[in-house]
This record gives structure tokens, C-alpha cells and sequence, in this order.
């Protein structure tokens, strides 16, 4: 007891001193690598490459007494925010050994809930298994210095191949309880090296994404466009609120683009996840083409319109359509651009394996290489599969060769000999079926060796061999009550299906799942089946390692054909510990 | 801001200033609010005011005592007390912080073994028996609160009594009742009720059962099979053996060797195994005793609902034709009936860190708080919410409740050993080899002592 009154003598000592005597060296601010205070956040960027990614909104905002880095949940999924360290640093990113953040969080209604998530690095194309967790999870310490150690022995090293730390806000409190999203605040970043000393940043540094940051667009469920596909000027910011129309007139470049088989390409975010088109001057009247039944992908974000659509509604002569094309959602919505182009036949595929040997091969104009591979390699081509090559040539085009197939030296996919495949002119897609064509049936006789060509000089960045393609599919409905569900290894979870959700499961129907999981697979389980407890999907599970699908067709086949015998439930399941972002019933496009 | 951050300061000074000259009074019947960190939101405590607070609420009777509970706690022990989610992460991090400055965030923290074994090892969670009278509940009865035993003496991480904490994760050993009537085999539970039921006498059933019932020379029906994790784990404990229950390596010790030995022997030696599927994860082994083949696997629960044996719902039928019957198992040589662990520890637990004020007055709001049910076990487990755990082994109604009284005897024996946990450290780890006889079982020991004792040095830290 005494020895408390002596400690709060002396803190008492301590207060008088900073009030009447103006002495605050004791409390000067510790160096920082980043304050934020120069306004400057253009070596952050938002990582969309996750099936959970969230399209979140950085700013940089007066937190706190200072200026900090407001991150602001977009759509509910997971903020990754990717900070240019290599940038940052220079050379000394390599140094880094420990760093400190603050990190507050504001929740809109006012309340504090606990949040937390992850520190990592960009490695070996993507996000690192190692995770290092931030959290604020009481209001008294709101905001809080979020420690983190590297952990060299484990590749933590920034470098030029691994130049980005990532921060997530993974688990929200608040919004599991029903309230708005929380805002992160992140500010006072101080990279420190081993010695604990603050190394300085560029803060001028500008963002520079690695390879595999980008290009990262969900396309599920839609079509590949050209590259020459033609933009709408004047659509990119229009907005308006539920069942409004906004839009322009089209441009001669946009309407001669417009031709049978061609397609319309909607970027956008709409507050019910639809969008359509109105052509209000159309011959035939005021017309909304595809309302609510659009082809969109899992994100929402991006919908499809073919031409034939527009004509099933307006007519077969694109002169009576009208000159103005307008957007419309049955949310408040805005659209980011509108374009229209020949789809390019390329697919979303799935279970791809690298031919890592492959990578870096390049040649003149008409001139072969390749490898010669595995069995374990050549074992995965089974009909369904593609052969996938992600590639540069100086004319654009890109096919295959089998130089030692018993029927003859062999082009496939060649388009200057009237063969067709799927390219774009940085991905070339053949199928096992077009090999087949030419090679014959029996992929015995197609010997080993695997060759790249083009027309024009060519470099090859990768070649991989996928299991299938994933199908489009149209009028997906989301199990809202899936979103979330986790387990170990070989543990199922899942729900009960509404009589509403059940009566989806209809011939040519799509199970899609968005997940994450430890070994990549995915499968679904029902455990109530008249025929017993079935896996369906398992044995060649279509996914890649952030969604999978699972077709009516693979169910029946388990489970029988009628589906009153499939019980009430559906489960997922991996063969490592998985985590389900959403689950959606469609019919394949 | 500079003028109000020095009125701010004299008035702390003045407040520091009372304190010193010992004016603490004012603050003397103000409630003390109790807060307990959990990553999950649990539901009641002094915040709520209405039943429909909680968005699982039923309307039944155990809801309504749930919540009324809160109201007589606050009363008794002039308390206010709280839930607060802080996140798994949160959760770690105050731990592993607060508790480590002395100045813990919380009264009383949600954990799981990850979490709750450093922190008791580490002194970080308070030995209870340091603060609590011996006739206090999870001292003496156990009724209401019992812990888990880590082999110190101290008793750090406390659970509440519930009958589904009880009977969930445990592995019977089950018996296929039909087969052992036609073979003319005595009940193995009237053997166990008479301490008879050994490994030895186990041995002699599988025997007596494994057997070419259509004359074709070829062994068709088999005394013994089961996934091998789940088998060894309890032919450990039946032997009175562990592998990493503490920071001293369990799989070199003798009663280890003898529980190697004997699955070793049951597949190569006494040839009364089903032939097993080799790399299996379990999907196949669990479940081949549905061939109506095989007198003795270990079995669960869950195990008999995956492919409904006996239509726990009623809504697909008895897939069986024959009645699974629930025992313990064996004893083995180095083991004792009486003391025998039964069911390996899993799940989440709470302890009161060390540094909390009066630590005796937040664990008896605990324990009240968790006697909710007044004492009334069946209200606590009643068979409405329970029902699953009774009708998913059986058909027949008295045999439900043989078989849940099994489980609920093995629940109540936990054994902490967290070496399953750590096998995909240990290199080469297969207990297939001893199931086809490539390792024997000394072999097996001297193999993989080394890593494991590397591995549990890891996890103890």
C-alpha cells in the first residue's frame, strides 16, 4: 500500500512538470517510414485478385489528430490493400525485419466492434501462406501500434519478385452483428531492420504491380473479348438511381462494332447486383433488353448483352434500334464502361498444371519449340482438357505442334491452314478435341513432345494443361446461408436448402462455390441422399482453387436421377481446411 | 487543445492527489462489471434486456433461465458483467500481452488448446487452487465446472459441465449385438461391470468371431477392424499410455510399446483384422462395419449418422439390420478400469488469467453464471436438444440410452494428449506400418521418439 502512494506521488510529480513546466522531449513521436502527412498514397493499390476481394475505396483522410489511410469497405467481402514496399524502400526493402503500424477502425453507426485480420507478403505469384494477425478488438485501445516480425527462415524477405506487403480486414465484427462495414485506418508505418532502426520511404514512389497482381478481372460466367473490342465514350460515370435509365448515343465506331455474334461488356456496381440495357428509341418502342437475366459474373460487377439479345427484342436490322443506348439497374447503379466486341472463344478453365519447362521458350516466324513431357504430364490429357499458353508473337496468333504424332508432323490450332482454337493475342487455348481432330483419337499415338509456333517471332510465358473448362452460367441465385461456412480437412459443412433453392436443381443447373482452400479442391456433399451419404465432384473436381463447379449432371450420377431422393442439405467439403465465400445455383448459358 | 489538455491534466492531478491521501470510498457500492473475452458472441450478460436479444432464441425454458440468471448473479455479487468479442486474433494478442504487463483486459478468457496450454504452462492463467476453498465446485464435485489436468497439479482451464461437452469426440467401441448373440458370446458391458473386459479377453472374442462363413476358404467375416487414428488413440488409453500429454515424450514409454504392440499383433499376429485399405483418410475404414461383417470397431456418433444406421430422424429408415451396441474398451496390461482416460481432450475452455482483483469472487460469478440450470441437469440436458446423441446409434429406445450412458461415461474421462496434433510434424509418421507389419513396434518407437519430443518442445514452448 505504501508503495502505491509512493508511485502515484511520483506520477503526480511527473504530471505537474508536463503541466506547468511545457517539458515534452519525454513524448516526442517516434520515427516513421510513413505518415501519410504529404498526402501521398500512390504506392497502395487494391488487391481484386481474391475470390473474397473487395472492392474497397483508399483515401487519404485527417484520422486522429493526422493524416492517415482510410480504407472503406465497398461491398462487404475482404479489404486486401498492397503496399509497394520495393517501391518504397529501394534497396533497403530487403532490410526489413519488423514493422509497426497504427490501426484504427470507425464503425459508421457510431458503436466500437472488434477487428481483425492479416499482414502478408506477395509471394511466388500471389499471397503468402504465412499470416501475421493485426487486431483491434478493445474501444480503449482504438487506435493501436499492429506489430509484425518477418520471418526470414520462411522467404518474409522483400525483394523485387516479393515486393508487396498486404494487409486484410478479415473478420468485422459488426457486420457479422448486422451493422455497416468498419473503416480501417492505417497510419505511422515504420519498416524497421533487424537492428530496429526506422529505414526511410519514397513516398513519392508509385505503385508497380508484379506479375500475376493484375489482369485479375472475375470474367466468370462471361465471354473474352477481343482486344480491338470498341469503347462507348461518354458511358464511363453515369449513374442513377433504381429503375432510372441514363446514357449516350452511340458513336459510328461503337454501332459498325455492333454485328451479329458480337457482344456488349458492362463494367459496373449497381446496389441489387443487376444491370441491363434500354434502347429507349427503338422502331419497335421503348425496350429493356435482358432485365434482370443478363449474363454477369460472380462479382457482380460485369454483365454481358449479345447482339442476337438486343435483336430478339428490337428487331434483326441494327437501323431501327434507335440511337441511343442507355443502362439500368433495380439498385442505384453506376457504370465504369461500356464496350462491344467478337468473343474470342477463350474459357475460364480449371485444375491447371504448369509445364514449367515451357516458360521462356521463344523463336523466329514459323519456327517450333517446346519440350518433351512426363508421363505425368502427358496422363493429364484426357478428353476435356485444354492446353492453355500465355504468350507474345509478333502477329498476334499462336498454335501448337506435334512433331512426333503417328499421324505425321502435326499442326493444331494453325488459323492460317483454317484450323480454329481460342487466342487473343496473349492467351492461346486448345482443347484435347482439337488435337484429336488431327492426331487422332488415341492420345498414345500423339507422341511426347509438345511445340509452340506463330506466324511471327514469339516468346512463350507459360503453358499449362487444365483439367476442363468451367461453364458460363445464367440466372445464378445465391444460398446466402453458405457464405462463411469453414472447416478442417475432410469436414463438411453446409445447409438446408429451401423448397425455393431445391427446386433450382433443375437438368443443365450449376453449382458454383467461390472458396478458398489449403490443397485447392473443392467438392460438395449430400449427406442425406436416398443412395447414402454422397461426395459428388471429388474424384475430378472442376475448380481452381477459388471456385468450382458442380453440374446437376454430376449430381444425378451419384446421387440418381430424381432429385426428391437428394435429401435437404448440401455440404462443402475439401481435402484441406477450406473456407466457402459464396455458393450460387445457375442453368449453364 | 493545448488549454483543455492542461485543465485536463490539473484535474488528473487533483484526482491522483485524493487517491494518494486515500479517499477511495466514493466508488465502493458501484458495481464491479466482470468481462470475459470470447471470439464468438455469446449471449446473456448484463447488456441485454430482452429475451429476443439473442438471435438463436427459441422461446424455450432453458432460454429463459439463461437469461434470468444474469439478473440473480448481478444481484448476488453486486456485479455487472460482459461478453466481449474480441476476435480470435484479439483474443490471442490480449493474452499474450495484457496478462504478460499484469494487467490483463479480461476477467476471464474464452480459449482453445492452442491458446490455453501455453498460457497455463506459461503462467500466464491462474492455478485456481492457489485462490479457491477445496469444497469450491471444481475442486471437489465437479457438477458444474470441471478442468483440464495437464499432469502439474494445477488447475488452470476450466469447462463447463454439459452433457453434450460430455459425450461429444467420443470414440465407443462398438459391437455388432446380432453376431455376438450367434456366436453365443457374452455381453462384453456385462464383462466390463465385472472388471473382466481385457485385451486379452478382446483378443479371444476376435478370435471366437473372425471366421470363412461360407466354407470357401477365404476369411469373409473379422473380429476387429477401424480407421487407424482412431483406434490408437484408444488402445493408448486403455493402456493408461500418452504420447504428448506434457513436455516429456510419451511414444518410448512401456505402456506405449505395449499399445504399439497389440495393434501390431491384432493385424499380424492373431490375424483378426479386416484387410485394411491402404492410404486410407478414413472415408473407407469408418465405415466398412456396415457389411454386417465385423464384430468390433470403434465407432461415434457421428459415425452411425453419416449413413443414418438407425434413422435418427425418421425421414430415411434404418439402414442397418443389425444393432449396434456401445461398450468401453478393453483394458489393457499397464492400464486400470478405474482409471483409465477415455476421450481425448478437444474443444474450448476458460481460465482467469493471473493479476485479476479478487479472483475468488470472478470465479464464483462464473460458476453461478454457469449453473443456469440450477442444478437441474435436466433442464440443462434435456432430450429435446439432446435427442440427436440418443437416437442416431439405435432403434431401439433402451438401447439409445445404454449407448448414450456409454458415451457419457467415456466423455467424462478425458485424457489430454494433443499427439495427433502434432503427427504431420514427425516425418514418416504412418501408423500403417505397423498395421502391415513393415515396422515393428520397438521399431516404430525408436523411429520417431526424437521428432515427436522436438515437436511437443515446439508446442509447450
Amino acid at each position: 500500500m505504501k508503495a502505491k502512494r509512493i508511485l502515484a506521488l511520483l506520477m503526480v510529480t511527473l504530471m505537474c512538470v508536463g503541466v506547468f513546466g511545457g517539458a515534452s522531449a519525454w513524448a516526442e513521436e517516434a520515427p516513421v517510414s510513413v505518415d501519410f502527412e504529404d498526402g501521398n498514397m500512390g504506392f497502395v493499390s487494391v488487391y481484386d485478385g481474391m475470390a473474397n476481394s473487395d472492392a474497397c475505396a483508399l483515401e487519404v483522410v485527417d484520422y486522429n489528430g493526422s493524416k492517415a489511410l482510410q480504407i472503406t469497405n465497398g461491398s462487404g467481402k475482404v479489404p486486401y490493400v498492397a503496399f509497394d514496399v520495393a517501391s518504397l524502400l529501394g534497396d533497403k526493402a530487403g532490410d526489413v525485419a519488423s514493422i509497426d503500424m497504427t490501426m484504427g477502425i470507425v464503425n459508421p453507426d457510431g458503436e466500437f466492434y472488434a477487428c481483425s485480420g492479416n499482414v502478408m507478403l506477395w509471394m511466388d505469384g500471389g499471397l503468402s501462406s504465412e499470416k501475421h494477425g493485426w487486431s483491434v478488438y478493445l474501444e480503449t485501445k482504438n487506435p493501436k501500434n499492429a506489430p509484425t516480425a518477418l520471418n526470414p527462415d520462411k522467404g518474409e524477405v522483400f525483394s523485387a519478385e516479393q515486393p508487396l506487403m498486404i494487409v486484410t480486414l478479415e473478420v468485422d465484427n459488426g457486420a457479422t452483428a448486422g451493422a455497416a462495414n468498419a473503416v480501417l485506418y492505417i497510419d505511422d508505418i515504420a519498416f524497421k531492420d533487424a537492428d530496429g532502426n526506422v529505414i526511410e520511404a519514397d513516398t513519392s514512389a508509385a505503385f508497380t504491380a508484379p506479375e500475376g497482381f493484375g489482369g485479375s478481372k472475375d470474367m466468370s460466367n462471361l465471354q473474352y473479348l477481343g482486344a480491338d473490342a470498341v469503347e462507348l465514350e461518354g458511358m464511363a460515370g453515369k449513374a442513377a438511381d433504381a429503375w432510372t435509365q441514363d446514357g449516350v448515343e452511340m458513336t459510328e465506331e461503337f454501332l459498325a462494332a455492333l454485328v451479329p455474334g458480337s457482344v456488349i461488356e458492362i463494367e459496373y456496381s449497381s446496389d441489387t447486383g443487376d444491370m441491363w440495357i434500354v434502347m429507349p428509341d427503338a422502331t419497335v418502342g421503348w425496350s429493356r433488353v435482358e432485365q434482370q437475366t443478363a449474363a454477369t459474373n460472380l462479382s457482380k460487377n460485369i454483365c454481358q448483352i449479345t447482339y442476337e439479345q438486343i435483336a430478339a427484342v428490337c428487331g434483326d436490322d441494327v437501323s431501327t434500334w434507335g440511337a441511343r443506348l442507355q443502362c439500368e439497374a433495380s439498385g442505384a447503379w453506376e457504370v465504369y464502361g461500356v464496350k462491344v466486341g467478337q468473343p474470342t472463344g477463350l474459357k475460364n478453365l480449371a485444375g491447371k498444371v504448369e509445364i514449367p519447362e515451357m516458360a521462356g521458350k521463344a523463336a523466329g516466324a514459323w519456327t517450333q519449340d517446346g519440350v518433351e513431357l512426363t508421363e505425368e504430364q502427358l496422363a493429364l490429357l484426357v478428353p476435356g482438357s485444354v492446353i492453355e499458353i500465355s504468350y507474345a508473337s509478333e502477329t498476334g496468333d499462336m498454335w501448337i505442334v506435334m512433331p512426333d504424332a503417328a499421324a505425321g508432323w502435326s499442326r493444331v490450332g494453325n488459323p492460317n491452314d483454317g484450323q480454329s482454337h481460342a487466342f487473343d493475342g496473349s492467351v492461346a487455348q486448345v482443347t484435347y478435341e482439337q488435337i484429336a481432330e488431327v492426331c487422332g483419337d488415341d492420345p498414345t499415338t500423339w507422341g511426347t513432345r509438345i511445340q509452340c509456333e506463330s506466324s511471327g517471332a514469339w516468346e512463350v510465358y507459360g503453358v499449362s494443361i487444365c483439367s476442363g473448362a468451367f461453364e458460363n452460367v445464367k440466372g445464378n441465385v445465391e444460398i446466402p446461408e453458405m457464405a462463411g461456412k469453414a472447416a478442417d480437412a475432410w469436414a463438411q459443412d453446409g445447409v438446408e436448402l429451401t423448397a425455393d433453392q431445391l427446386a433450382l436443381l433443375v437438368p443443365g443447373s450449376v453449382i458454383t462455390i467461390q472458396y478458398a482452400s489449403d490443397t485447392g479442391d473443392m467438392w460438395i456433399v449430400m449427406p442425406d441422399a436416398s443412395a447414402g451419404w454422397s461426395r459428388v465432384g471429388n474424384e475430378a473436381p472442376l475448380c481452381d482453387g477459388s471456385m468450382a463447379q458442380v453440374t446437376y449432371e454430376q449430381i444425378a450420377a451419384v446421387c440418381g436421377d430424381d432429385p426428391a431422393t437428394w435429401g435437404t442439405r448440401l455440404q462443402c467439403e475439401a481435402s484441406g481446411a477450406w473456407e466457402v465465400f459464396s455458393v450460387n445455383i445457375g442453368t449453364a448459358a | 487543445m493545448k488549454r483543455i489538455s492542461k485543465i485536463f491534466a490539473a484535474v488528473l492531478v487533483v484526482a491522483v492527489m485524493l487517491s494518494c491521501l486515500g479517499v477511495g470510498a466514493l466508488a465502493a457500492d458501484e458495481p464491479r462489471t466482470i468481462t470475459i473475452g470470447t471470439w464468438w458472441d455469446i449471449f446473456y450478460d448484463s447488456t441485454h434486456t430482452a429475451l429476443e436479444d439473442d438471435p438463436s432464441y427459441t422461446g424455450s425454458v432453458s432460454d429463459q433461465m439463461r437469461f434470468d440468471v444474469v439478473k440473480a448473479v448481478e444481484e448476488k455479487f453486486n456485479v455487472k458483467f460482459q461478453y466481449v468479442n474480441l476476435t480470435y486474433t484479439g483474443i490471442t494478442e490480449s493474452i499474450n500481452t495484457s496478462i504478460l504487463a499484469g494487467t490483463p483486459e479480461c476477467d476471464i478468457y474464452l480459449c482453445d488448446l492452442t491458446m490455453g496450454i501455453p498460457a497455463a504452462v506459461n503462467g500466464l492463467a491462474l492455478d485456481l487452487k492457489t485462490v479457491l476453498p477445496e469444497d469450491a465446485d471444481i475442486l471437489s464435485d465437479q457438477t458444474v465446472l470441471n478442468y483440464l489436468d495437464l499432469g502439474d497439479g494445477k488447475v488452470c482451464l476450466m469447462k463447463q459441465v454439459l452433457g453434450q461437452n460430455v459425450v461429444e469426440a467420443t470414440s465407443p467401441l462398438a459391437f455388432n449385438k446380432q453376431m455376438l448373440e450367434d456366436n453365443n458370446l457374452e455381453d462384453p458391458r456385462d464383462l466390463y461391470a465385472r472388471g473382466e473386459w481385457t485385451w486379452d479377453k478382446f483378443v479371444e472374442y476376435c478370435q471366437t468371431l473372425t471366421q470363412d462363413t461360407d466354407g470357401d476358404g477365404v476369411t469373409d467375416q473379422y473380429g476387429f477392424t477401424g480407421y487407424k487414428e482412431d483406434v490408437l488413440s484408444n488402445l493408448l488409453m486403455s493402456n493408461g499410455a500418452t504420447i504428448a500429454a506434457g513436455t516429456e515424450e510419451g511414444l518410448s514409454s512401456a505402456a506405449t510399446g505395449e499399445a504399439l504392440q497389440f495393434y501390431y499383433d491384432l493385424y499380424n499376429t492373431y490375424n483378426v483384422c479386416e484387410p485394411y485399405v491402404e492410404q486410407d483418410n478414413g472415408d473407407v475404414m469408418r465405415f466398412t462395419y456396415r457389411n454386417g461383417n465385423i464384430g468390433f470397431w470403434p465407432s461415434a456418433a457421428w459415425i452411425a449418422s453419416t449413413n443414418a444406421d438407425y434413422d435418427w430422424d425418421g425421414s430415411v429408415g434404418s439402414t442397418l439390420e443389425f444393432d449396434t451396441v456401445f461398450v468401453q474398451w478393453p483394458v489393457g496390461p499397464s492400464g486400470d478400469q478405474e482409471t483409465n482416460k477415455a476421450k481425448l481432450t478437444a474443444g474450448a475452455f476458460w481460465f482467469i488469467p493471473n493479476g485479476v482483483e479478487d479472483p475468488e469472487l470472478v470465479y464464483n460469478v462464473f460458476e453461478a453464471l454457469s449453473n443456469w440450470y440450477n442444478d437441474d441437469v435436466s433442464i440443462r440436458d434435456d432430450v429435446e436438444t439432446m435427442w440427436w446423441w440418443y437416437a442416431t446409434t439405435a432403434s431401439d429406445p433402451d438401447l439409445q440410452q445404454e449407448n448414450y450412458d456409454v458415451m457419457f461415461d467415456l466423455g467424462s474421462r478425458e485424457q489430454f494428449d494433443v499427439y495427433q496434433s502434432l503427427e504431420a510434424q514427425v516425418d514418416g509418421w504412418d501408423l500403417e506400418q505397423l498395421i502391415f507389419g513393415t515396422m515393428t513396434a520397438a521399431q516404430y518407437q525408436e523411429t520417431y521418439r526424437q521428432q515427436f519430443q522436438a515437436a511437443i518442445d515446439s508446442y509447450f514452448g
